[in-house]
């Protein structure tokens, strides 16, 4: 049972946007902000403040984490919280490439995920489960996901609250679509959600249409956004062969091109589950290619299905996951330099900090490059300090 | 099976011409001179009072002639779209879109196999020249400059793929807007536009139907429109190059 709640902000108390959620979850439990005491300024008293020397004090397996900077996130990894809710105020959500390395650690650590705009929300949903909205346009979808933050923190499971959240944000945008001048990536946004919800025929509809409003637009991305997508649609609606054809129209890039060449070679061999799991990758519809290919896992004769997996679990930020498909094979010195990389990371993400300074220091035995890494992570650290002083420029 | 979505040899390509009372203009030139580089030729014929579709029937490789018998003035989109769906019925890996007064230079047509035989682009843009009151010379001033840019004549077909024209009464490009948006190439061989190179009555008659057609110049420019009756275009003599034979 949860009787404790830790807050990770990104500001002090007056400024906060989640309040209510931290009120209502906050009742009857003891609640800790790491933060000084001017930083909780105006703030019921109930709320106390925390040093980062004092989080070891805290009984972690009754305790869950509320984190709205994705920089806390070495200070939360090891300590196993009995949930991690990632709240990301818009202001928040998106950065340099470090930045968006510590959120989207964050939010692949996550009992649930609470975005404040439309592309990380549906760009989470492409990743895992459990994601939510709050962006203050529809008062019932941020009710339902400030009841799933409450409900987490309570343990209640909240998988069909999400998929409540992403039902009532269709019929939502559907509405405001009559209003709104037409745009590709209004159409894009509501292709994207039938396609999370299954209704394939409709997003496909959808998806043309934002297709066409790009062309007419000059989108340079006409094709490789919007048209592309219409081959995970296809795929989805028992059309492979058609959904290869679409990926391949699409494929500009030598990356791409011998992607497409892989999917067509391995439906000629009748291995059409392999082939529609890249085509998901290359769509990047992390989850359900990665759902395709553990399910393939024991037909991988070429070791493609466990090359594919380590490339999923990478993208979604999952070292762990991935260092576990690597087997004891020879490698070159990239290699060796790549798998002690993400030894790092891995070991940074369990809060085992000197391990993975002594991996990363391993990988730059060939070159200086992976020192960058070890920059990076003082740097985050740095800013965890900051926010915990109460520094929140 | 799925058919090659590209095809680097051995691609089929249909030439697609929309024609209305063009029998005694450049068509039978046009699809003599066509017959003898493309693979089929698909014609829509928009209710000529003339000779046309006997002219368009008596070649071989036209395999379709889709004859309207009112003309679909007006409603160019609808026109587009029926030249569009019965040329693609013919299976082509390529689609040539062809006026009866266009025609390529000479080298053009044996340069064209190696331009569709590729799996990298998907469609080719050429330079179209407007010839002026003969076939010897061509317009070149600051409203006739279509030579300076790529006009998208050859699109690959592939059929998962969606095609859509803008629904425009006048003025609908000739290949769906959508082929544009995929990788293509501009080549630099010409293509020779006789549209013009009749005589300044024939012109006299094109500027009055324009003007009639748009007169706000809603569907293009009004200073184009008059400058066909220019006295004095800058016109250049057209040079046809010598193709380039291999060394023996």
């Amino acid at each position: 049972m949860i009787d404790t709640i830790v807050l990770f902000p990104h500001c002090a108390w007056e400024a906060f946007p989640y309040q209510t959620i931290l009120e209502t979850a906050g009742r009857e439990r003891s609640v800790y902000v790491v933060t000084t005491p001017a930083g909780l300024s105006g703030a019921p008293s109930s709320l106390l403040p925390i040093t980062l020397d004092e989080l070891h004090t805290l009984p972690w397996p009754q305790t869950a984490a509320i984190v709205t900077h994705p920089c806390w996130i070495y200070e939360i990894a090891g300590r196993a919280p009995a949930a991690l809710i990632a709240l990301l105020p818009e202001s928040q959500e998106f950065g340099d490439d470090a930045y968006l390395r510590c959120r989207d650690a964050l939010c692949a650590a996550a009992t649930l995920i609470v975005a404040s705009s439309e592309p990380l929300y549906l760009e989470q949903w492409f990743r895992r489960s459990r994601v939510f909205i709050r962006d203050g346009l529809d008062l019932a979808s941020d009710a339902i996901a400030d009841a799933a933050a409450v409900d987490a923190i309570s343990g209640k499971p909240i998988d069909s609250l999400a998929k409540l959240q992403l039902q009532r944000r269709q019929d939502f945008r559907e509405e405001q679509l009559k209003t709104l001048r037409p745009s590709a990536m209004q159409s894009f946004f509501q292709a994207v959600y039938l396609y999370l919800l299954g209704k394939h025929e409709q997003a496909e509809h959808w998806a043309k249409l934002a297709f066409e409003q790009a062309v007419f637009a000059s989108e340079d991305t006409a094709v490789t956004t919007y048209f592309r997508f219409l081959s995970v649609i296809r795929l989805q609606l028992g059309k492979p062969c058609d959904a290869i054809a679409t990926y391949g129209i699409t494929a500009v890039s030598d990356a791409e091109r011998e992607a497409y060449a892989t999917m067509a070679a391995l439906q000629e061999e009748g291995k059409d589950a392999l082939a529609a799991a890249l085509l998901l990758r290359m769509n990047e519809d992390y989850q359900r290619a990665a759902e395709s290919l553990a399910a393939l896992q024991e037909d991988d004769d070429r070791g493609l299905v466990r090359s594919l997996l380590y490339d999923v679990y990478s993208a979604c930020s999952k070292p762990d996951a991935a260092l576990n498909l690597l087997g004891e094979t020879r490698r070159t010195v990239a290699d060796h330099t790549k798998l002690k990389l993400l030894e790092g990371t891995a070991l940074a993400l369990q809060g085992k900090r000197h391990e993975a300074v002594h991996a990363i220091l391993q990988a730059a035995m060939h070159g200086a490059d992976p020192l960058k890494s070890i920059a990076e992570l003082a740097a985050v650290d740095g800013q965890a300090q900051r926010l915990a002083e109460g520094d929140y420029a | 099976m799925n058919r090659p979505l590209r095809k680097r040899t051995g691609n089929k390509l249909t030439a697609m011409m929309q024609v209305r009372n063009e029998a005694d203009r450049y068509l039978e030139a046009a699809l003599a001179d066509l017959s003898t580089f493309v693979d089929e030729i698909v014609i829509v014929d928009d209710a000529s009072s003339d000779a046309t579709p006997e002219i368009c029937r008596s070649f071989d490789k036209v395999k379709r002639l889709v004859e309207l018998r009112e003309p679909l003035f007006g409603q160019e989109a609808r026109l587009r779209y029926l030249l569009w769906a019965a040329a693609i019925q013919t299976e082509p890996d390529w689609l040539l879109a062809i006026d009866a007064d266009e025609f390529f230079e000479q080298k053009a047509k044996t340069q064209l196999r190696q331009l569709i035989d590729q799996d990298r682009y998907d469609w080719v843009g050429f330079r179209m020249y407007d010839f002026w009151g003969s076939l010897a010379y061509y317009r070149d001033d600051s409203l006739w400059q279509l030579h300076k840019r790529h006009t998208m004549m050859l699109v690959r077909y592939m059929p998962q793929y969606s095609y859509f024209y803008p629904a425009w009464d006048h003025h609908v490009p000739r290949l769906p807007l959508s082929c544009a948006a995929l990788q293509g190439i501009g080549s630099e061989l010409r293509v020779k536009h006789y549209g013009w190179a009749g005589d300044e009555a024939s012109r006299r008659a094109k500027y009055d139907r324009y003007m009639k057609l748009d007169p706000q110049g809603q569907w293009g420019s009004l200073a184009q429109y008059a400058s066909i009756l220019d006295p004095q275009p800058n016109l250049v003599r057209w040079q046809e190059d010598e193709e380039v034979k291999p060394q023996t």
